[in-house]
């Protein structure tokens, strides 16, 4: 069975005035995806330990939600990261801005691959160089030129953002822009459609 | 969501006879009726309205009541049962309550459908050999509201990994409950004055 068909299932209540999109969250292990998503739904993230399965959580804006399905990134484990693909409109992908340089290089080959899978690559990225906060924190110019993002990603539709849970009104800037996206391909896909 | 094994006592056993099962939307404000099961509201003014607002309805719609009231009788069936019972066994120990979810929860999901939502389907084109999933699940959208609670869990297992887990989960704490021996937890104490019997040196646990 189709797995979107039941979206409009699941609340049985009155239908939310929100649009809701399906959006997988991935990047190393320590790049703060959970910290990021946690602070997104105001809880506290006091208890947060690196992720070794994944998570799904419902994360409200303020013009639609996201559910995002959020996978841990340790070695051993972004070897799954593929079989949660199916299904999602966009991706989110969370980097370490102050992190060794081995590891910049590392995220860089899991953003060029996620940039490049099949299910993926049609699909706008949300890319958060988290971590802002930290003096050893590369600038944005920096990562998008060490990243080739002009270069790889081209003909597709990405967000570079730089941020820290320190300034969630950043990260907030970058998903919102990341909502537009979603939207202007959701109308695109429905033409006729007001 | 509880899960509980759909049917049970309570349903009048499937009879030879086709019902309306499901409320049809009212045409009116002239006709207040609505049909249900479990917690819906039922009211019935009287048999002719009832006949009327059968008649009403379209041939689309009776092919899907048709298709729901076959999916009660297969999941009510013994041979569903078990084969949920024990697949529900196999794995539920695997499955904490806890928001991370582990990597082997997608692949037992994977299982699961593969097992019984292809079982209920196999049920299907055998009693409605016309019967086709992908028409089948327009019609859903579109009657959503009218599908008793129990049939609408169940398919959404199938789908909804969150309502998937949330079963297992059920389960579990079933399962688990029932096992649990209460018997060292509950000392009758005298409250006479010759029991001296002080905090530390009784037996009783905190509930949990």
């Amino acid at each position: 069975m189709d797995f979107l068909c039941f979206r409009t299932l699941c609340c049985k209540g009155p239908p939310s005035p929100r649009t809701e999109y399906d959006v997988v969250c991935v990047g190393l292990t320590g790049s703060g995806k959970s910290s990021l998503l946690t602070q997104l739904c105001s809880e506290s993230t006091d208890s947060i330990i690196p992720t070794t399965g994944f998570r799904i959580k419902a994360v409200p804006f303020q013009n639609a939600i996201l559910n995002v399905k959020e996978l841990g990134g340790a070695d051993n484990i972004r070897k799954y990261w593929s079989r949660y693909y199916q299904g999602s409109q966009g991706v989110v992908f969370v980097l370490d801005s102050a992190s060794s340089e081995d590891d910049l290089e590392t995220a860089r080959n899991e953003l060029h691959s996620a940039l490049q899978h099949p299910q993926l690559c049609t699909l706008p990225f949300l890319i958060l160089a988290n971590h802002q906060d930290k003096p050893a924190a590369r600038s944005l110019q920096e990562i998008k030129k060490y990243f080739e993002l002009e270069p790889l990603a081209r003909g597709q539709r990405w967000i570079l953002q730089p941020c820290s849970v320190e300034n969630m009104d950043a990260v907030k800037e970058g998903f919102n822009q990341f909502i537009n996206l979603l939207e202007e391909i959701d109308q695109e896909h429905t033409p006729g459609r007001l | 969501m509880a899960w509980k094994a759909p049917g049970g006592s309570e349903r009048p056993a499937p009879g030879p006879c086709p019902r309306p099962r499901l409320p049809l939307a009212p045409p009116a404000d002239e006709y207040s009726i609505l049909f249900g099961t479990g917690d819906r509201v039922v009211e019935m003014e009287d048999a002719e309205v009832e006949n009327l607002a059968i008649s009403i309805s379209s041939d689309v719609d009776a092919e899907f009541d048709a298709v729901i009231g076959h999916i009660e009788d297969i999941i009510m069936d013994e041979e569903f049962q078990v084969l949920q019972r024990h697949f529900m066994d196999k794995y539920y120990l695997e499955f904490e309550n806890t928001e991370e979810n582990k990597l082997s929860y997608t692949s037992i999901f994977q299982e699961y459908v593969d097992l019984l939502e292809k079982y209920i389907e196999q049920q299907l084109i055998e009693r409605i050999p016309t019967f086709n999933m992908a028409t089948f699940i327009t019609s859903l959208q579109q009657h959503k509201d009218e599908i008793s609670g129990d049939i609408f869990d169940m398919l959404l297992t199938f789908t909804d990994f969150l309502a998937f887990k949330e079963m297992f989960l059920d389960y579990r704490m079933e399962k688990e409950g029932h096992g649990l021996d209460f018997s060292g937890d509950l000392i009758v104490t005298s409250l006479s004055k010759s029991s001296s019997l002080s905090p530390a040196s009784n037996n009783i646990r905190p509930f949990q």
